[in-house]
This record gives structure tokens, C-alpha cells and sequence, in this order.
């Protein structure tokens, strides 16, 4: 089955495949996104995580694919006093939601759908276009953890950025009774800049908990 | 694949400066969000009557400016250690930055009891609130307990659903409820009780008078909730200035008009029947002072006000509470199962039920053994709670001392040094005065069992706590080295390990390089 860019396989399983709700709170979700954005860079090779001061490097190499990934990418080397990874983060989960979106619903992905009861205000819930498509990421997760397949990077990561932010049961949902002990398996063996950067998106949502929101 | 016209064009990325900045919190929100957890009518309408009739004594607007203005020095201290430690993490984060880690868990379980005190108490007090409205609705007027199993479930559910009031509306709240207040006192001041406006109750005479425990207590209990304005440290949008401003506003806000507002109430009442009066009126006293002066509207927006004002309490307390027990689940100090949210909302789902049970089983408790709820739920459980905080302060600022002996540099003496120091004399004498005059403060005989409650129930909570941190360090030393730490305990620089197993490290894959 072909996978799409990080991000957007994040963005699928972080909604419903029919209806296109969010299973996360927004705020968690823009971060989560935001991760899968740096996990596209850091799978072209084109930023690192230095794992010793938890800051972003980037590097040479092939043009991002799609603008939103050279847009990230042009950001990150356009402002290398805000390459901690905290800030950087915080910065990009804030329309991190809304340019993934973008990117799905120009390839036909998505729907639009501004609900009326909203009277045009508040963030449009985007649909699935196709529910084969949208369930994809889900189905091939489980199919994983059902076969306990080694899962590659895009996957491990996948799942770890899932759980990392509380998908934990939508991964696990219908699956067979060792398959949890398997999901904490393939986390604990993340790459450890990979496992850095889900750390440090697991503090940032931690965090947006315990700030009072007047 | 064609998009149709009407949608929309590719947004530009937020330049990093701009969504870095969107969200934060100037000194106006964050001010507006801590006086609604301080809820200035609750305060003057509740607390100050029922002190009044507990105490016998008029010494209330004094008390409220003495205990602002330590407060103050408190802040100077606190506010510069806030600017260092920059954590999202209630007092006990100071205290374990300050003082130690160990002394931050016994912090944190000291806070636990005093704030679920102080938020169980307002169901108490919720009843007798609400009563002057409903009884024009209800005939016969429901029992206090269904009023306030009505707001408790309310305030559970917004809690699990995480759903934060908006802040215009808290704000709209918060400004009506002080021009109440306001237009109450001018027209309390403008009928004086014989016709003679006396400045006696501001007279420091007061403030050495025996059992002047009691009375600094209740003042210190109105101010519950500044400390709040340290939470916001690292959203607020110029945290060097925006904290320390929020909360001296907060502080001197809050003490200037309790002060006015407890002196119109007894200029208009009488100092020689102010007592006698709120032993027979209760919390009615400022209501019906307001009937008479300003007419039936007023009274009743006031009254309306004192209910959306305990119930805004309500959530802010519950929100304080769920939040220290998600912070402590995430370091694993508390169980973990605490530090979890429901992912829809980022609600700390399993902290917010098990304040909310608690706060159902004290309700009920009351409901079935029939235990009168205005006095011994709603004043002795905030009193209780008021002198949990006051410890917790007293605390703070001793560790406030701590973290400036350890991080002498680029601090002034004066800031470092000076205040801090000054904050622990005071602090120190107030919570003392507070210990001898327990029996005063909760309307008891001396030797009364509550008393022994209070005097040993806190200690324990800090020294229990403090040797559970112990333990800590010496067993669980990777948890030792998060308290404190919140939500960024995940991050935190790992213990190194006297030996780790080779293969931890064999196993873990190769990515991108």
C-alpha cells in the first residue's frame, strides 16, 4: 500500500476516517503535526536532532519533495536562533493542523466542511475523501502489530508519535491481546533522536495542560 | 484533482517570531484569571461576615492591608525566583528548586490537602448563596446538598471535558463583580451607622490585639489564588516583566479593595454591631446593607454575582488541584495513572475524578450525618485550607532564601537577599500567630480535636511527604530527579547509570544519520 508524507499519515490517524473529527485536542494535535513535519526533514536528511542539546541542524541535500516540507525546511535553516527543539515545536504546532491540511486537500485528499451550527467560526473539520485512504495508516498499523512485523523507520516512527500523544488505544483498537506488549516493544527500540523529538512534543502537549487557559 | 473555487489558498507558514507570540498572556489576562480564583465577593460577602461573627473582632481592614502588604515582600522574592526557574508547575516546583527535592514532594502533598480544603468548602457555602434566589423559584427552597451536587457535577464535568471558561466571559464576570463591590461601599460610606465615618477599624491596635491570629488568617485567606500569577511564567508574553507586574497588581488590587470593602461594611453596620449583626445575617449582611441603600436591583445582581463568583471558585480550584496531581503523575511521584489526559480534550481526566470524588464524598458525608454546612464546611474547611496555603507560602519563601544562597548572580542583595529574608520573618510570625490563635479562627474551645487536626494534620503532610522524597532519592532516583519538573520530567537529562546493559543500546535501530 502506497504511504503518504509523514505528516499527513499522522493527520489520519489522528482523525476519523468517515467523518473527519479530530481524535485529538487541537492543541495536542498542531504539535504532533508539526513532530511528523520535522520527522519528513529528518527522513530526507535533511535536519538532524542532536541528541545531546536537543537543537536541529540542518544539512545538504535533495530538495524537499512538496512546498510545505521546503517551507519548514527553508524556516528551520532561515533561523538558526530558534533551533531548540521546544521552540521550534511551539512554533511550528501552531498552524502545523492547517498546513497539513492544505497539503491533503490539494491532492484531493480531503473535504472542506465548515459546519453552519458554527456560523463560519472555529476551525472547518476536513473529511476524508476516500475511506480506504484515510483508514490506511490505521489498517496497516494493526496489520503490523497483528503479524508483529518489524515496522521500518517511517512506521516505528509513526507509532511512536501515536502513542506519544495518547493514540495509544486507536492503534490498538480490535487488535490481538500481545499486541500492546508489542507496541511498547517498538517504542522502546526508536532511534534515540527520534525518541528525543517525541519526548520533547510529549512535554510540549504536558505542558499546555498545566498552563491555566484564561 | 481540480479544486473547486471557493476553497481556500494555500495559507503562508506563521513566521516563527509571530507564533511564538500568538497566545501569550499579557499582565490584564493574567490578572483577571487569578482574581477569579481569589473571587473578591466570596471573599467580602463570605468569608469577611462569617469571620466577623467567628472572631468578634473588627480588625478585618487592617489585617487585609498588613497581610498585602507582606504579601508583597513575599512576591519581590518569588517573582525573581520565577523569572530563573521559569516553570509551569504550581509552589511545590519552588519548593524543590528551592529547598530541595524532597521538600518539594512534602510541598506538593501539603498543597493537595490545603487546596482540596479550600474547594470542598465552597459547596458548603454554595447553598446559603444561592438560597435568597431560589426561594423566589423553589417552594419549598431545595436543601444546600442538592445545590451543591448541582455545581459539583458541573464543575466535574467542565473538568473532565476540559472545557475553560472563556476568558471574556470570566472577565465580564470578574469587572461586574467589582463594580458591585465598588458601588456598595459608596454606598455604605455615604450612610454611615450614626452618621459618623470612623478609620478605627484600620487602626494597627488591631494588628497586636490578642487573637490577631485569627483575624490575619481570614485576610491571608481572601489572597488565596495569587500565587497562580507563577504558573503563567513561561506564557506570559514578557515573562521578566509581565509576572512580577501581574502579581504585585494582583496583590495590591486584592488587599485595597478587601481593606475598603470590610471598613464600608462595618461603617455602615456600626463597629459596635458589626459582630452581632453578621452572627445573626451571615452572609446576607453585605446583601442586605445593598437592598437598603441602593434598592432591590442591585442587592440582586449582587446576590447573582456571589453565586457565579463561588462557582467560578469552584472550577478554578478544581483546575489548580487537577493540575498539581497531573504534574505529580507525570513525574511519578504521584501514580502515574494521574499524569494522563483523555487525548480529545488533554483533560487530566483521572486527576479531575478523583477531586471530583472527593469532593462528592465530603458533600455527601455532610448531606447524610446532617452537619450544619455554612459554618463547618464552607467557613471551617477554607479557614482550614487558608492556613494550609499560608504554610505553603511560608515555605515558598523559605525556599525563595534557598535557590538565591545556591544562585547569587545577577540578582540585586535587595531582590536576592533582603526581601526574601524579610518575607520569612513575617511570614513566620503570621503563620505562628495563626497556630496560637487556632481556636479564635475556628470559633472553637482551646483543645478542641480540630484544632489538633490542624496544627499536626500539616506538618505531617510536609514532613511525610518530605521523607517519602527521601525514599525517593534513595530508590527511585531517576523519579527523585524529576519532582519539580512537571510535564518536562520526560526531558530531563537522564541519571547516569553506575552500569548499563550493552544491550539497551545494540538493539535500538539505525535511522537517518
Amino acid at each position: 500500500m502506497d504511504r503518504g508524507a509523514l505528516a499527513d499519515e499522522f493527520f489520519r490517524l489522528a482523525h476519523d476516517d468517515v467523518s473527519g473529527h479530530p481524535r485529538l485536542s487541537e492543541q495536542a494535535c498542531g504539535l504532533a503535526l508539526a513532530a511528523g513535519l520535522i520527522g519528513e526533514l529528518l527522513f530526507l536528511r535533511r535536519v538532524r536532532v542532536r541528541v545531546r542539546d536537543g537543537r536541529l541542524e540542518v544539512h545538504e541535500g535533495p530538495v524537499p519533495p512538496d512546498p510545505l516540507s521546503h517551507a519548514v525546511l527553508e524556516q528551520i535553516a532561515g533561523e538558526p536562533e530558534h533551533a531548540d527543539l521546544d521552540v521550534r515545536l511551539r512554533a511550528l504546532g501552531h498552524d502545523a493542523h492547517e498546513q497539513v491540511a492544505h497539503r491533503l486537500w490539494r491532492a484531493g485528499h480531503v473535504e472542506r466542511k465548515v459546519s453552519i451550527l458554527r456560523f463560519g467560526r472555529g476551525a472547518p473539520v476536513w473529511r476524508p475523501t476516500d475511506i480506504n485512504t484515510a483508514a490506511g495508516p490505521r489498517v496497516r498499523v494493526k496489520e503490523l502489530l497483528r503479524r508483529r512485523d518489524d515496522p521500518d523507520h517511517f512506521d516505528a516512527f509513526l507509532i511512536g508519535l501515536a502513542v506519544t500523544v495518547g493514540l495509544r488505544a486507536v492503534l490498538l483498537q480490535d487488535g490481538p491481546s500481545a499486541a500492546p506488549a508489542y507496541l511498547d516493544f517498538v517504542c522502546s527500540r526508536l532511534h534515540p533522536a527520534v525518541r528525543l523529538l517525541l519526548d520533547h512534543t510529549q512535554a510540549a502537549v504536558g505542558r499546555a495542560v498545566l498552563v491555566p487557559r484564561p | 484533482m481540480a479544486r473547486s473555487s471557493t476553497a481556500p489558498a494555500w495559507p503562508a507558514l506563521t513566521p516563527t517570531s509571530t507564533a511564538l507570540a500568538s497566545g501569550r498572556l499579557g499582565t490584564a489576562a493574567i490578572v483577571v484569571f487569578v482574581w477569579c480564583a481569589a473571587t473578591p465577593l466570596t471573599v467580602v460577602a463570605g468569608s469577611t461576615t462569617t469571620g466577623f461573627a467567628a472572631t468578634g473582632m473588627i480588625g478585618m481592614p487592617a489585617a487585609f492591608l498588613a497581610v498585602g502588604a507582606i504579601l508583597i515582600v513575599f512576591t519581590v522574592g518569588f517573582v525573581a525566583m520565577a523569572r530563573r526557574i521559569g516553570t509551569v508547575g504550581g509552589l511545590y516546583a519552588y519548593l524543590a528548586r528551592g529547598a530541595g527535592r524532597a521538600f518539594g514532594v512534602g510541598g506538593g502533598w501539603l498543597a493537595l490537602l490545603a487546596y482540596n480544603a479550600v474547594q470542598v468548602s465552597l459547596y458548603g457555602g454554595i447553598g446559603a448563596a444561592a438560597e435568597p434566589l431560589l426561594v423566589r423559584w423553589f417552594d419549598p427552597v431545595p436543601p444546600w446538598w442538592a445545590t451543591a451536587l448541582v455545581c459539583w457535577a458541573l464543575v466535574a464535568v467542565l473538568g473532565v471535558l476540559k472545557v475553560d471558561l472563556n476568558k471574556r466571559i470570566l472577565a465580564c464576570l470578574l469587572l461586574a463583580e467589582v463594580a458591585v463591590l465598588v458601588a456598595y461601599d459608596v454606598a455604605d460610606l455615604l450612610n454611615p451607622a450614626g452618621g459618623v465615618v470612623s478609620v478605627y477599624a484600620f487602626s494597627p491596635t488591631h494588628l497586636v490585639a490578642s487573637g490577631v491570629g485569627a483575624t490575619l488568617a481570614l485576610a491571608f485567606l481572601g489572597f488565596v489564588g495569587f500565587e497562580a500569577t507563577a504558573a503563567f511564567a513561561s506564557e506570559a508574553k514578557d515573562p521578566a516583566r509581565t509576572i512580577p507586574r501581574a502579581t504585585y497588581w494582583s496583590v495590591a488590587l486584592i488587599s485595597v479593595l478587601y481593606a475598603v470593602s470590610s471598613w464600608a461594611m462595618i461603617v455602615a453596620v456600626g463597629e459596635g454591631r458589626i459582630v452581632a449583626v453578621s452572627t445573626a445575617d451571615g452572609v446576607q449582611v453585605i446583601f442586605n446593607l445593598a437592598d437598603a441603600h441602593l434598592g432591590r436591583l442591585a442587592m440582586n445582581a449582587g446576590l447573582l454575582l456571589f453565586v457565579t463568583s463561588m462557582i467560578a471558585a469552584m472550577i478554578a480550584f478544581h483546575a489548580t488541584i487537577t493540575r498539581y496531581m497531573f504534574a505529580g503523575g507525570q513525574e511519578g511521584v504521584l501514580p502515574r495513572r494521574l499524569g494522563r489526559t483523555w487525548e480529545r480534550t488533554q483533560a487530566p481526566r483521572a486527576a479531575s475524578l478523583v477531586q471530583s470524588g472527593f469532593a462528592f464524598t465530603v458533600i455527601v458525608t455532610f448531606a447524610v450525618t446532617g452537619w450544619e454546612p455554612v459554618v463547618h464546611l464552607f467557613y471551617w474547611a477554607s479557614t482550614i485550607g487558608g492556613v494550609g496555603v499560608l504554610l505553603l507560602v511560608l515555605a515558598t519563601s523559605v525556599s525563595v532564601v534557598c535557590f538565591f544562597a545556591r544562585h547569587r548572580e545577577a540578582e540585586s542583595a535587595g531582590r536576592a537577599y533582603v526581601a526574601p529574608a524579610a518575607a520569612v520573618v513575617l511570614l513566620t510570625v503570621v503563620t505562628v500567630l495563626v497556630f496560637t490563635n487556632l481556636d479564635v479562627l475556628l470559633n472553637v474551645r482551646d483543645g478542641h480535636p480540630l484544632i489538633w487536626i490542624v496544627r499536626l494534620g500539616y506538618p505531617a503532610a510536609l514532613v511525610l511527604g518530605t521523607a517519602y522524597g527521601l525514599w525517593l532519592k534513595a530508590h527511585r532516583p531517576a523519579v527523585y530527579a524529576a519532582i519539580g519538573l512537571g510535564a518536562d520530567a520526560i526531558t530531563a537529562p537522564p541519571i547516569p547509570a553506575p552500569r548499563t546493559p550493552a544491550h539497551s543500546r545494540d538493539t535500538r535501530q539505525e535511522v537517518t544519520r
